[in-house]
């Protein structure tokens, strides 16, 4: 009698965890649903839309997106604050502005009538240097544009976080590292076009290379997620919550936060290639740090943590700009400040963040309901047993 | 009753003010991109010129004075019977935002014409887009020169219309003959003193030093020092921004006074002068188009118009009235072709454009797309601005590529081969950069 009122009582416990313990699937309904449709609204602009200026900053955007999402891998999910992620996205550019201007140097002869990149002729230079000529193919500039950075951070991850450096002092040296990297492409301009930055050269901006660029987010959106929501995702959480107690339950921390560095970097460095091709023009604020910390609020807005956040954020924030800078020249920047202040303090988890808390919180409510019944149902199953055998005890032979 | 809660009260505050914006600035837009479309009864001219960052000082009070001349010309009437109506974006001191903006201006707003950009960094950043996209920038600012593009009309100084005159007076006038050069480092000061040093092998002028301090730097006392013991007996600075003045207050403080060494400035405007306070600047030279203290009419009456409209302590520079002038050049162009086509304006309405300025009659070169503008050597006074000390008898010829340095180079946008080439439909030059091809 016992042990079947106990069987009753586990199952109903196994039932309740079973729910309490919710996993979430890889991609939510209402992500799949609005992303698809998000997808095919911007793949499809250049079929319905009419204005070239929209369909440049689309591209645009996603590059931003993706370099946000960069920096939410390893400060939302890791909680390295990175104040240099813009160095691997301006390292990606650089490298690919610089053979395409390379190449088109060949074709259209400066001002001066050489045929070497204007910047080069200004300072002296009568050709292009030797380590610069294996640049002018522009799959070995694809492939420096993505290997180069990563192995940067690499060399950094390993210099830092086996040194135990993280936190403040971690977000202080990143910033350093950014601008070293921005008085170096000042100083040497004969190389890398200094003050001016590059430009004048074929650029992409075309449907089909929106389309690659897009084609890139999903795949960087489907990585992140994927990683993020796996074993090694959790790790990585742990870290961001406590890396003492990581530490000390037997996880190697260093490497993992050198591991998401270098993914992330990877990313950085890809938007910066895609960047340089779409827009045409790339100059040393690309590798400083504010570039960095409005990345770091794109992805608070959005929502730290979130693999969606980072999409959003860029998006409303840049949107808003765009809006708002033509219609209110001087006040756009005190109110995209505001949104940013506003944001932080209402939905610290950003808006994603709280969107999702409150479909947990929604989800909860649901539960609980569920949870009650699922009681009632036990302590009527109780009661009947209980009235049951206090009646057939008197009754048997 | 039910009692209002902190957080309930806090949302709806958000939602109120959120809203707020929302219903003031989303309509408003959409107004805006209606208006255009409809190619309403004004003729919009983009504003680019930054109003925020490290430019933003002497690139308000260019962006004061083409909405001055916008708003005069209004007030007469306006061209072709509609108003002039300026679309501003603020390019916040950026070269990408330059380059974002000036595509904004050319295919959102699709503006006739861009008054805009200060430094060479934001004019190269927009010009591939001006020449992509076939829009028209009127550029006001001296420059480095050695360029000219079809879509762009420079109405600022060329070095040699600045140093053509300055460095032989310097050498004869004043007697000085050793030179210490001094500047920022990027392409302005550097192609600059590349004249310069020409001007000296020519005139029997001596090159003491030449130094390139990084843009933005603002500590000069180790500069100061090596100036101090060079043995040089004259300055000349193309340093820029905020480093005048950094520089001017370092140089007096050091305690040489411009009757040692005089500094002498292809760029130092009574705007930094006021910035610095004009006893720092008694004494030294600037060479310039136009001063503030300008003796004629219309100089003083645009003076007095600037003032009544921004205060009273505002102060007009040369670059800022070139911004002024150049908005009359546009107005009276759109005028003689009667249409606002980008090609009409390039090929038949703004060369050979003539007006008024304040610093007297100036003229856009039919060939080269420069300004033919006038020459004059100030020296700073007490009261911060300038005693004109020379001037030139004739407007001076504007020459992107002086003869000697660069024999045998020029451009000309009136030669038949080059007009050909240039109005061929799709050509090279206007289609150098990809395009949206569906």
């Amino acid at each position: 009698m016992a042990s079947a009122s106990g069987s009753v009582l586990a199952k109903t416990i196994a039932n309740r965890s079973k729910r309490t313990i919710y996993r979430t699937p890889l991609i939510p309904r209402p992500v799949l649903v609005g992303g698809l449709f998000v997808i095919a609204l911007i793949g499809a602009y250049p079929y319905y839309g009419t204005n070239a200026y929209v369909l440049s900053l689309l591209g645009k955007f996603l590059c931003y997106a993706i370099f946000a999402l960069s920096i939410d891998l390893i400060w939302g999910f890791t909680g390295i604050l990175s104040l240099g992620q813009a160095v691997y996205f301006g390292l990606g550019a650089y490298f690919i502005a610089l053979s395409l201007k390379l190449n088109y140097a060949l074709t259209h002869p400066t001002r001066y009538g050489g045929k070497i990149p204007d910047f080069m002729e200004w300072n002296g230079l009568t050709s292009v240097p030797h380590f610069m000529q294996p640049l002018m193919n522009l799959k070995t500039a694809v492939v420096c544009a993505l290997i180069v950075p990563t192995l940067l951070a690499l060399l950094f991850g390993v210099i830092t976080f086996k040194r135990h450096i993280y936190g403040v002092y971690c977000a202080v040296i990143t910033l350093a590292e950014s601008l070293i990297l921005q008085e170096f492409i000042i100083e040497y301009q004969a190389y890398t076009g200094g003050f001016n930055g590059i430009t004048d050269y074929s650029n992409y901006v075309s449907p089909r290379f929106l389309w690659f660029i897009l084609a890139v987010a999903i795949i960087f959106f489907l990585g992140a997620r994927l990683l993020t929501h796996s074993k090694a995702g959790t790790v990585l959480k742990s870290i961001r919550d406590n890396d003492l107690r990581a530490e000390f339950l037997g996880y190697n921390v260093a490497n993992y936060r050198i591991f998401v560095f270098c993914v992330s970097s990877f990313m950085a460095a890809a938007a910066g290639a895609m960047y340089a091709a779409w827009v045409g023009l790339v100059s040393f604020l690309d590798t400083g740090p504010v570039f960095s910390i409005e990345a770091v609020i794109w992805t608070a807005v959005g929502g730290r943590g979130t693999i969606v956040g980072p999409f959003v954020g860029t998006f409303l924030v840049k949107g808003a700009e765009f809006f708002l800078s033509g219609v209110l020249a001087e006040w756009w920047q005190i109110l995209v400040g505001g949104l940013f202040i506003f944001v932080v303090l209402a939905m610290p988890d950003g808006i994603v963040g709280a969107v999702a808390r409150w479909g947990a919180r929604r989800r909860l409510a649901l539960d609980n309901i569920a949870r009650k019944d699922e009681l009632k149902k036990y302590y009527f199953q109780l009661r009947l047993r209980s009235e049951r055998s206090a009646q057939p005890e008197k009754e048997a032979p | 009753m039910k009692r209002l809660k902190r957080r309930t009260f806090l949302k709806g505050l958000g939602a109120g003010i959120s809203g707020i914006l929302a219903s003031r600035t989303m309509p408003y837009f959409f107004v805006r991109n209606i208006a255009q479309a409809a190619e309403g009864d004004t003729i919009k001219v983009g504003i680019l010129h930054s109003l925020s960052g490290t430019i933003a000082i002497i690139e308000t009070s260019l962006h004061n004075a083409e909405l001055l001349a916008i708003e005069e010309i209004n007030a007469k009437g306006g061209v072709l019977g509609k108003k002039l109506e300026p679309v501003i974006e603020d390019p916040q001191s950026m070269v990408q935002v330059f380059a974002e903006k000036a595509k904004k201006l050319l295919l959102a707003d699709k503006v006739v014409a861009v008054l805009g950009c200060y430094t060479s960094a934001s004019r190269q950043a927009v010009l591939p887009i001006f020449e992509q996209y076939n829009g028209v920038l009127l550029y006001p600012t001296l420059y480095e020169a050695q360029e000219c593009s079809k879509n762009c009309f420079y109405t600022g100084a060329v070095p040699s219309q600045q140093l053509d005159n300055f460095i032989p007076w310097i050498i004869n006038t004043l007697g000085r003959k050793k030179f210490y050069l001094i500047g920022a480092n990027y392409i302005y000061p550097k192609e600059t003193n590349r004249e310069v040093k020409a001007l000296l092998r020519k005139h029997g002028g001596q090159l003491v030093a030449e130094e390139y301090a990084p843009l933005g730097a603002t500590e000069f006392s180790t500069s100061i020092n090596k100036i101090a013991s060079s043995g040089c007996d004259v300055v000349f600075s193309d340093l820029v921004g905020d480093q005048i003045v950094a520089f001017y207050k370092q140089y007096r403080e050091y305690g040489i006074t411009a009757k040692d060494i005089p500094i002498c400035s292809p760029i130092t405007t009574e705007q930094e002068i006021a910035a610095m306070g004009s006893e720092n600047a008694v004494g030294h030279y600037t060479s310039f188009d136009y001063f503030q203290s300008v003796d004629a009419p219309e100089n003083k009456s645009f003076v007095e118009r600037y003032k009544a409209r921004y205060g009273r302590n505002a102060v007009t520079n040369a670059v800022m009235q070139s911004a002024y002038f150049a908005t009359y050049m546009l107005a009276h162009a759109i005028e003689k072709v009667k249409s606002t086509d980008p090609d009409a304006l390039i090929f038949e309405g703004l060369p050979g454009q003539e007006v008024q300025a304040p610093e007297g009659k100036v003229k856009i070169d039919e060939k080269n797309h420069h300004t033919w503008l006038w020459g004059r050597i100030g020296r700073a006074n007490e009261q911060g601005q300038f005693d004109i000390v020379w001037k030139s008898e004739n407007w001076i010829q504007p020459q992107p590529w002086v003869p000697y340095l660069y024999p045998g180079k020029a451009c000309d946008f009136t030669d038949p081969r080059v007009l050909k080439r240039l109005k061929r439909p799709w050509s090279e030059e206007k289609n150098r950069s990809g395009t949206i091809n569906l």
